[in-house]
């Protein structure tokens, strides 16, 4: 059934990392970590967390859609600012697309949320509030925005996978192209942080007071971060046809349901190496080059997916973990890992995992200490989500 | 290619719930409920003690989803496997949790948050609990697209299957209604005396519902999943639209929605949408869908069908188009 396979011909990013692939990437390289108070709103939670904001005025807003049209959320001025430069990339220019068979796949939490807090208090008093909040919300679906703004005719689906979203939907992506649904998809996931997450997370105790340490013995929670990572995602035939070198192949994606707990992930990891398994597709487990981890920094998802890790590749496995950099982006998390897992593989290096400092035997696996070259191989990004949601997605090389 | 076919209906909706019911309703002509969807018969199903920490649209999405493999011959312990996949569609999300999560903050203040209305305020809860309840540990995917809710779950499901990932695939679309809910419709034209379908002006009635669907390769149940289209202009699914024997449009009342369907519906010899039965919900192209399939099986109160088309219209000048066929 498989039409065509999906390469990766373009990549796009915005995070407290960094505005663009090489400013980030060369921003972590240099082990630059950003995160602090919140600065777009105030909150008190019983327990502080900095978090890792994308500066206002450390980005541009996107061209893509005229000034009067401008997006009112972050969410989608976020994608669309990825977006730019994930478009440029892949050599696609905005109006060669319009009333093309493109597909759009976008994950996310907050952006698809029936949850304006100002709204929702003047409504509660009584105050017959001004629909605006809920228009906004009716137009700013990340996925549907962009194939309108675009004027795509493609698939268009927004995942709303928890913390999986944004690699759940680059696994999307390859469904769709090997199905021959389209032969260019724009992938991503897309997040920004607010009262309303912020003093979710702080309620489950699964915040640290300081900045994050993935998979380190003194971990003790997670920071939330924002932003938004893009892949564009097409068939081979069509990059070679464009005449465009792929930056890498989407080679595989596994996701699975632990049925479990509703916020601990499965003990033994078996449900997220049943994704891994079916990302892998058969390659072996030797050849692979590193993974990217979610490795949140909170106590049980460090332990269950180094353990996991260590077991299916060995504990000698290369494992990065990027949230000490970007915070977890939620939504975005898995499409900004994605992205850093393709640049990673075309560059042949890591960075080191801002905060790990003391290895935990519990985890099984030690991240990297430092930057670090890598064989060009393929390599696997990985996410756990709310509710038991495991997924995968993995990358090879191009020769 | 493989043949995806739809094996099973759960319905859960303000006029019915189960197959039967949907049936009896379609047949009735009755008016629309004022009321919400009870749930209590998932003691039927689930112990109560399992039960209480649920939020309503688990409920909802459980519920269909038991009635759903009911219909389909599938036994809970067959579905408890990998070889089991879930497509949770809702445009709106738990609205009961998300709200309930709000008034914690504004009424309790930052420091007294509930963690159990965050957990719950999350869009995938609902496919979690399904997945807890039944043991599924395939693939889990939940799709908040609005317009395209439906499409997308119907394609996500339809990879699985074919691609040899899973046997079958639930299919789980639901939508519960709030005070906010109501407030903005009201102010935005629409109303709570029913929706009127093809006509001018805005109808929107919201009411709750869910409906499950079954989806896999067995050579029985409903209809074949003949395609699923997303992003066709009007003119593309009208003509698709004049290909089948009926055309089952998911107009909720929308004026720029009615206006669409009334375009669709000039090339189609037979057309009917449902929508003053069992209200307005963002996910009704999924319940017509499953009146489309008891069409194809002579089992509504409608002309028995060969073929069918089911259309959502899902942005200006687009439309989402599903074809089945016996």
């Amino acid at each position: 059934m498989i039409s065509d396979r999906p390469v990766v011909t373009g990549l796009g990013c915005l995070s407290a990392g960094g505005a663009g692939l090489e400013s980030a990437w060369a921003s972590m390289m240099a082990g630059v970590v950003s995160c602090g108070p919140p600065s777009r709103f105030q909150a008190a939670p019983a327990r502080q967390s900095p978090i890792f904001e994308v500066s206002a005025g450390a980005w541009a807003r996107s061209r893509i859609v005229p000034e009067a049209e401008l997006p009112r959320t972050l969410c989608v001025e976020f994608f669309l600012s990825a977006l730019d430069e994930a478009l440029a990339m892949a050599g696609l220019r905005v109006d060669s697309l319009r009333g093309r068979r493109i597909g759009v796949s976008v994950g996310t939490t907050v952006g698809c949320a029936l949850n304006d807090e100002e709204f929702y208090r003047a409504f509660k008093k009584g105050a017959e509030p001004d629909l605006a909040a809920i228009r906004r919300f009716l137009d700013h679906n990340p996925a549907p925005y962009v194939s309108r703004a675009l004027d795509l005719r493609g698939p268009v689906s927004t995942i709303n996978n928890a913390c999986a979203s944004g690699t759940d939907a680059v696994g999307q992506a390859l469904e769709w192209i090997e199905e021959g649904l389209c032969e260019i998809v724009i992938a991503g996931g897309t997040d920004e942080v607010s009262r309303v997450p912020y003093l979710g997370f702080s309620s489950l105790l699964n915040t640290s007071e300081r900045p994050c340490r993935p998979f380190d013995a003194g971990r003790d929670g997670l920071n939330l971060g924002e932003g938004a990572g893009v892949l564009i995602i097409e068939a081979q035939a069509s990059a070679e046809r464009r005449g465009v070198r792929p930056l890498a192949r989407l080679g595989g994606y596994g996701c699975s349901a632990d049925a479990y707990h509703m916020t601990a992930p499965h003990p033994g990891g078996a449900g997220l190496e049943r994704a891994l398994r079916q990302a892998l597709s058969g390659r072996d487990p030797a050849d692979i080059s590193f993974v990217n981890a979610h490795g949140t920094a909170t106590v049980l998802n460090d332990v269950v997916e180094g353990t996991t890790l260590a077991r299916l590749f060995g504990s000698g496995v290369r494992v990065v973990g990027t949230k000490g950099y970007t915070g977890h982006a939620l939504g975005a998390a898995g499409a900004l890992e994605a992205v850093f897992t393709v640049q990673g593989l075309r560059t042949g290096t890591l960075p080191a995992t801002a905060g790990f400092r003391d290895a935990d035997p519990a985890c099984a696996v030690i991240p990297t200490r430092e930057a670090t070259e890598i064989p060009k191989t393929y390599a696997v990004s990985t996410s756990l989500a709310f509710g038991g949601g495991n997924a995968a997605v993995l990358f090879e090389a191009m020769e | 290619m493989n043949d995806v076919r739809i094996l099973g209906l759960g319905p859960v909706l303000v006029c019915g719930q189960g197959v039967e019911a949907l049936e009896q309703a379609l047949g009735g002509g009755g008016g629309l409920p004022n009321a919400g969807v009870p749930t209590d018969s998932l003691t039927g199903f689930l112990p109560p003690a399992r039960i209480r920490r649920i939020d309503s649209l688990g409920r909802m999405a459980l519920l269909a989803s038991y009635l759903a493999l009911r219909d389909a011959g599938v036994a809970p312990e067959e579905a408890c496997s990998d070889r089991t996949g879930i497509v949770f569609g809702t445009a709106f999300g738990p609205q009961t949790s998300t709200f309930a999560y709000l008034d914690g903050i504004i009424d309790a203040g930052d420091q007294m948050v509930s963690s159990l209305a965050f957990t719950n305020s999350v869009h995938n809860l609902a496919a979690a609990q399904i997945s807890l309840a039944l043991g599924i540990i395939g693939p889990a995917r939940t799709l908040t697209t609005f317009g395209y809710t439906v499409g997308g779950s119907l394609l996500s499901a339809r990879h699985w299957i074919r691609s040899g990932r899973v046997d079958r695939v639930l299919v789980v679309l639901g939508e519960e209604t709030s005070p906010v809910m109501t407030y903005a419709v009201s102010r935005m034209g629409g109303g709570s005396d029913g929706v009127r379908p093809f006509t001018q002006g805005c109808s929107y009635t919201a009411r709750p519902g869910c409906i499950a669907l079954v989806l896999g390769l067995e050579a029985k149940g409903y209809a074949r999943l003949v395609d699923v289209e997303e992003g066709l202009t009007a003119a593309e699914a009208a003509e698709r639209a004049g290909q089948a024997d009926g055309l089952f449009c998911a107009d909720s009342g929308r004026a720029d929605e009615s206006i669409a369907y009334r375009e669709l519906a000039a090339k189609s010899l037979r057309v009917a949408s449902h929508s003053p039965l069992y209200g307005s919900l963002a996910i009704s192209l999924g319940i017509e869908l499953a009146i489309a399939a008891l069409a194809i099986t002579g089992k509504a109160a409608v002309p028995t069908l060969r073929t069918a088309a089911v259309a959502g219209v899902s942005g200006p000048d687009r439309v989402t188009m599903i074809s089945i066929e016996g």
